[in-house]
C-alpha cells in the first residue's frame, strides 16, 4: 500500500490551497484499495477537508507572526511561535489524536493526522533551519540521515512479529486480483494494513519521513527522532540549570513567558484568565497589558525583582 | 481548538508544582550536574503526570522516576496519585544500543522499544507505534516549553547584566 506516491513534494511553507488538497486526495484512491484505506481511516474524506479548512484559517494567522531564522528573538515577538509556527499545528493534530485516544479507551481514531500530512512538508521541513546554535547537531544528524537513505536498501520486508488479538475495529479488507482469501491471510492482511497506517501516521509526525520506502528504515527515522529529543531534552535541562541559581527558578518567568508564547499570536481571553487563577498568584503583580506590550512590561517586572 | 497548547499548559502546570516540590526538600547549593538532574527530573515527572491514563509510557516513566526520588519524600506525593493505577513492572529498564538481531525491522523495533519508556512489554507491535505516537508528541511539548524557558532566561539574564 503506497500512498508516499501521492504527496508528492512540495516546496514553500504557505497553507496548502484548496486545490493542492483536492488534488492530493483524488489522487489517493486509484493508487491503492482507497475503500480499505478510508475504512480504516473510519472517516469519509469531506471531513478531512473540513479538518483542512481549518488549519488554513490558523496557519494563515501563524504565519503572520513566523520569522525565519531566529531563535533567539528581541523582546517584543512571542518566543514559542517564533521557532515551530506551523509546528504547533501538525502537533495539535497529534494531540488531539493522543486526546482522542484517551476518550475511546485507547482507541485512536487515525483520522486526524493524515489530513496534516499536505502541511507537513512545508511546516516541518522549516524545523531544521529554524533551530539554533545550540542544536545545530540536530541539523548535522538530519543530513546524514539523509545520506543514508540515498545509500540505505529499501527493505519492504514485512516481519510476522508474533501476533496478538486484533483488538481494533472490525475492518473492511478488499482483496486485491490473485491474493488468496481465506480467513487466516484475510486477518493477516487487515493486521498489516493496520500497521502500515500507523506507520504512516509516525513518518507524518516525525518530519523528512514520508519519502521512504520500507518499514526500516522508516523505523530508523523514528528511533532517531526519539533520541534527539530525548538528547535535547537532556541539554535543554542542563542550560536551564547553569543559568539558573536555584532549581525552582522565577515563577514570573514562566508564567510570563509561556502565556505569551501559548497565544500563538492571538490574544486568547480566557486561558489568560486560567493563567491568572493558578496559586501562585500571589507571587506575582498582575500589571499585564496587552499581549504586544506583554515582554516590555514583563522586562520591567523582572527588573524589579532581581 | 488548540489542543498542543492545552498540552503544554497542562505541562508547565505540572512542572511548576514538582520543581517547587523539589526545591523546598533540597538543600541549597547544588551544583551544576545536580541542579539539571533535578530539572530533568521533575520535568519527567510532569510529562508523565500531565499524560496520566491510559499510556504504557507514562506509568513506566512514573515508576522508574520514583525510584530516583527515594530521598526525597515530598516528590513522591505527586507521583502517588498516578501510581495508584499502576501495575509496577517495568522497574529495570534497558537501554542498548548494540543488537544483534536478524531482521533489519525486527532490530529496530527492538531498539525502539528500549527507547520508549515501558516500551519492552508491549507484544503488539500496533501498540508499540501507537504510544511512540503519544509519547513523541509529549516529548516535543517538553522540549518546546523548556526551549522558551531558556529563551527567556538568557533573554532576562542580559536585561540584568545591561543594568549592572
Amino acid at each position: 500500500m503506497d500512498l508516499t506516491g501521492g504527496f508528492g513534494p512540495r516546496s514553500g511553507v504557505g497553507p496548502v490551497t484548496d486545490d493542492e488538497f483536492r488534488q492530493l486526495v483524488t489522487t489517493m484512491p486509484p493508487e491503492n484499495t482507497g475503500g480499505s484505506f478510508t475504512a480504516l481511516l473510519e472517516m469519509p474524506v469531506t471531513q478531512a477537508m473540513e479538518l483542512l479548512h481549518f488549519a488554513d484559517s490558523s496557519s494563515s494567522q501563524a504565519n503572520i507572526t513566523k520569522l525565519a531564522g531566529d531563535n533567539i528573538a528581541p523582546p517584543h515577538d512571542p518566543f514559542g511561535t517564533l521557532t515551530f509556527p506551523s509546528n504547533s499545528l501538525l502537533l495539535d493534530r497529534a494531540a488531539r489524536f493522543s486526546v482522542i485516544a484517551t476518550e475511546q479507551n485507547g482507541y485512536i481514531s487515525s483520522a486526524d493526522t493524515p489530513s496534516s500530512s499536505a502541511n507537513l512538508d512545508g511546516g516541518v521541513k522549516a524545523e531544521p533551519s529554524e533551530t539554533d546554535s545550540f542544536s545545530e547537531n540536530q541539523n548535522s544528524k538530519h543530513n546524514k540521515r539523509k545520506e543514508r537513505e540515498k545509500k540505505g536498501k529499501s527493505s519492504m520486508k514485512k516481519t510476522k512479529s508474533s501476533v496478538e488479538e486484533d483488538k481494533l475495529p472490525y475492518v473492511h479488507v478488499r482483496a486485491r486480483r490473485g491474493q488468496a482469501t481465506d480467513n487466516h491471510s484475510l486477518a493477516e492482511r487487515a493486521r498489516r494494513e493496520k500497521i502500515n497506517a500507523r506507520m504512516k501516521l509516525l513518518q507524518e509526525l516525525v518530519p523528512g519521513c514520508d519519502k521512504i520506502q520500507g518499514t526500516a528504515l522508516v523505523l530508523d527515522e523514528i528511533i532517531n527522532h526519539v533520541q534527539s529529543l530525548q538528547r535535547q531534552v537532556e541539554m535543554l535541562s542542563m542550560r536551564l540549570a547553569a543559568v539558573n541559581p536555584r532549581t525552582d527558578f522565577n515563577l514570573d518567568t514562566i508564567l510570563a513567558s509561556e502565556s505569551g508564547s501559548l497565544m500563538d499570536g492571538t490574544f486568547n481571553g480566557e486561558s489568560y484568565h486560567q493563567l491568572q487563577q493558578w496559586p501562585y498568584d500571589g507571587y506575582h503583580q498582575p500589571e499585564w497589558g496587552r499581549e504586544e506590550d506583554h515582554h516590555q512590561d514583563f522586562s520591567n517586572q523582572v527588573k524589579m525583582e532581581l | 481548538m488548540s489542543t498542543y497548547n492545552m498540552v503544554k499548559q497542562e505541562f508547565i502546570k505540572k512542572w511548576i508544582t514538582t520543581l517547587h516540590m523539589l526545591d523546598c526538600s533540597v538543600e541549597h547549593p547544588l551544583n551544576v550536574t545536580e541542579r539539571k538532574n533535578a530539572i530533568k527530573l521533575s520535568s519527567d515527572i510532569a510529562m508523565a503526570a500531565a499524560r496520566s491514563g491510559s499510556t504504557v509510557w507514562s506509568r513506566a516513566l512514573i515508576s522508574r522516576s520514583g525510584n530516583k526520588t527515594a530521598n526525597k519524600p515530598v516528590a513522591r506525593r505527586i507521583l502517588k496519585k498516578a501510581r495508584n493505577r499502576l501495575k509496577n513492572r517495568c522497574l529495570t529498564l534497558r537501554r542498548n544500543g548494540n543488537f544483534t538481531a536478524k531482521s533489519g525491522v525486527r532490530k529496530r523495533t527492538e531498539l525502539l522499544k528500549s527507547l520508549v519508556p515501558g516500551g519492552e512489554l508491549i507484544k503488539n507491535k500496533d501498540y508499540l507505534i501507537r504510544e511512540t505516537l503519544d509519547y513523541i508528541v509529549y516529548l516535543r511539548a517538553q522540549v518546546d516549553v523548556m526551549r522558551t524557558v531558556a529563551a527567556v532566561d538568557s533573554v532576562t539574564g542580559n536585561l540584568t547584566n545591561d543594568n549592572k
